[in-house]
């Protein structure tokens, strides 16, 4: 095949921050994959990435050549007794509800965008707002197959090369490159939901109302207002949901029971100041959105894409955040410690009005099989914050309080930790180390997040 | 309004732009035999087009450098059944400019994106007048729209290949037969990616696209994107003592 053809473009993860030019390769199959891992060197290691939809760096490779494989995105077999879909590693969520929705199936576990690759879904072992019960994107991986930094292409699963398997699932990708993989998709006889809202007053009505309802909804999520202060601080509007059975919708006959979601031709068509965003105007989106919203409202029937995907609505919502760009602040809190650990962060956010619109609070389940997953049994709140002068001794404090209560920051999402802090937060990362010290040896594959959190140190 | 035929070869069928159209025939109920030179590639493609349209998907391998094209059309007949739509994406661009080609390279050229492509159709267009009803669509280039320095062999390839398409659609107008010749532009695909003087490249699906309608409208010569009509017809009217001095 010769030299690959690369673009020298300007990347950055999704939060517009950092940003790198970056030799991009756009193979369409896996021969012309292993053509370019074969190229490559310690000075000049490769790296795969999806539709960047992760904030930071964790995509981002400055040194040697950067895989985009929205090319490798075709779909090889699915298995319509069990729902197991096998596809190559750059097919979108987008694709496989276009093609699945009609047939009635859906991804057991989506992340809030429907713009990422299946191949990113597993690096970051993604989860959504049904973790309480369904667990991450992980548990419903059956297989997949892997080029490792050494050249084998290798299939992984619960029951061969295991460790390795744990080791790609939230691994960023520096095990290897994902080829393609095996899933298991749920049934659902409607496109729509039942969804129940209620207005909360503070933060501990929220957390009440999750335990409350969290064994009736497999989907579950809070919006919070982070500027709220004093006794109004985590007030907000929470959101409960569940697949609507054919019987429960109005229309009888059924015919619309499986429609797809609409494209959106909306788009944020050029990157606005970022002092658009301050305390008053962000404080004042979030009271008129909390205010909008009845103080309960029961048996809603939504369609899956406003309840899903309500940011796909307008795209590039990113350049809202001005040029300097955001970066997003997600944390899981353990059980134990999360009530006072969030109230502590929300009661900062409040005093120090670093604007972030619509924060968002879930509810985790125990934590997946990845040696570097994120989820823990307790709570996750993510909050964007506009890089402005201030941002980063303000996260270095709440990355402490974070660190303090035994919690963890989400890679996917995060673009500032340091090193000393990752170890303490992820505990297996040295299983994680020494697998890919076999498959990754010479750091063939590599990212500016793993430079940065010296991940392959 | 034209009907997408429902029986249909694609050669060159490992292309982006082949691929994006299997899944717009695909979605009209087509079955379609795919032909390319690598079989692992076919096979992939086969799956992708099946699973995500339920539709009958054969293939089969040819190398137009190597072998017989005479073969292709009655192979794809025995799988398809009766084929009543040839669609050709074939193409290959040279490996270096004009002057550097070797004779053989040249050879190669005219053969891939011309001869090999125009024997096929002989025999599509046969058994298309005796069955009455067909579809011929090629995916041409605007560099046969005039012989540059730069690119006189793949171009004059494409030049031959629109003749012979002209040709082909005045012999297939009588018994109602479309021939659909499509000029490219550039598309932005694995030929064109990273490379340096491309402009404007256009996406595979929204070209994909753009052929379905002309296919529904019967047309018989389109530019993809539009704009390229305009570009070639200024291209054209250049006198030649003065394009003969022109390095493009």
């Amino acid at each position: 095949m010769g030299s690959a053809s690369t673009l020298h473009i300007p990347l950055s993860g999704w939060g517009r921050f950092p940003t790198i030019t970056a030799r991009v390769a756009r193979p369409d199959y896996p021969d012309q994959i292993i053509d370019l891992l074969k190229n490559a060197d310690p000075g000049h290691p490769i790296l795969a990435r999806g539709l960047g939809r992760s904030y930071g760096d964790a995509a981002l490779n400055a040194r040697g050549i950067t895989l985009d494989l929205t090319r490798m995105n075709r779909m090889l077999s699915f298995d319509d007794r069990r729902g197991i879909l096998t596809c190559e590693a750059g097919t979108s969520y987008e694709e496989i509800l276009r093609t699945f929705v009609p047939r009635g199936w859906f991804p057991a576990v989506t992340p809030g965008t429907r713009f990422v690759t299946v191949g990113g879904a597993v690096a970051h072992d993604v989860h959504g707002k049904n973790h309480h019960q369904d667990g991450a994107f992980s548990r419903f991986v059956e297989s997949f197959r892997l080029l490792t930094g050494k050249g084998e292409i290798v299939e992984c699963s619960r029951d061969q090369n295991v460790d390795l398997f744990k080791a790609t699932l939230g691994g960023l990708g520096l095990t290897g490159i994902i080829l393609d993989v095996s899933f298991r998709l749920k049934r659902i006889e409607t496109a729509f939901l039942k969804q129940k809202t209620v207005r909360t007053k503070d933060l501990f009505h929220t957390l009440a109302l999750f335990d409350q309802l969290d064994a009736d909804f497999p989907y579950s999520v809070a919006w919070i207002d982070c500027l709220a202060r004093g006794s109004s601080r985590g007030r907000g509007v929470a959101f409960f949901g569940k697949h609507s059975g054919k019987d429960e919708l109005r229309d009888p006959s059924g015919a619309y029971s499986l429609t797809l979601h609409r494209g959106s031709r909306l788009t944020y068509p050029f990157t606005t100041p970022s002092w658009l965003l301050n305390r008053f105007t962000v404080g004042g989106f979030n009271r008129v959105f909390r205010w909008k919203h009845p103080r309960e409202k029961s048996d809603e029937s939504v369609h899956y894409g406003p309840f899903f995907y309500p940011l796909d609505f307008i795209h590039n919502w990113n350049r809202a955040y001005g040029k300097r760009g955001f970066t997003q602040f997600q944390c899981v809190l353990p059980e134990e410690t999360g009530r006072k650990a969030l109230d502590t962060i929300l009661t900062a956010t409040g005093r120090h009005g670093q604007a972030s619109f619509l924060s968002v609070l879930k509810k985790m389940g125990p934590a997946d099989e990845g040696f570097l997953s994120f989820p823990l049994r307790g709570f996750t709140l993510s909050m964007d914050f506009p890089i402005k002068a201030g941002i980063a001794k303000f996260l270095l404090e709440l990355t402490k309080v974070v660190l303090d209560h035994g919690g963890r920051m989400y890679l996917a999402k995060d673009a500032t930790l340091d090193p000393e802090s990752f170890r303490k937060m992820y505990p297996l990362y040295d299983n994680w180390r020494s697998v890919v010290a076999t498959v990754n040896p010479d750091g063939l594959i590599r990212s500016e997040m793993a430079e940065r959190l010296q991940l392959l140190r | 309004m034209n009907g997408i035929p429902s029986s249909i070869l694609l050669l060159g069928a490992t292309s982006s732009l082949a691929r994006e159209l299997s899944f717009r025939f695909a979605e009209n109920g087509a079955t379609l035999h795919l032909v390319a030179r690598n079989a692992d590639r076919l096979n992939r493609l086969a799956q992708d087009i099946s699973v995500r349209y339920s539709v009958p998907v054969s293939w089969s391998t040819f190398d137009a450098e190597k072998d017989d094209a005479a073969d292709v059309f009655s192979e794809a007949s025995r799988w398809l059944g009766s084929c009543n739509g040839v669609v050709a994406c074939q193409g290959s661009m040279p490996e270096a400019g004009p002057k550097k080609q070797e004779n053989s390279e040249l050879e190669r050229l005219l053969r891939v994106n011309f001869s090999s492509i125009a024997i096929v159709l002989l025999d599509a267009a046969r058994a298309f007048e005796l069955s009455g009803k067909g579809f011929i669509g090629v995916v041409s280039s605007v560099a046969g729209d005039r012989g540059r320095r730069n690119n006189y062999g793949y171009g004059s390839a494409k030049a031959g290949l629109n003749a012979y398409l002209e040709g082909l659609r005045s012999r297939l107008t009588p018994p109602g037969i479309q021939v659909l010749t499509i000029k490219a532009g550039f598309m932005d695909t694995h030929m064109t990616y990273g490379k340096s003087g491309i402009f404007l490249a256009a996406n595979p699906a929204a070209v994909a696209s753009k052929i379905i309608r002309a296919i529904e409208k019967n047309k018989s010569v389109i530019y993809v994107p539009w704009f390229w009509r305009w570009i070639m017809l200024v291209i054209r009217l250049i006198p030649e003592f003065v394009f003969k001095r022109l390095s493009i």
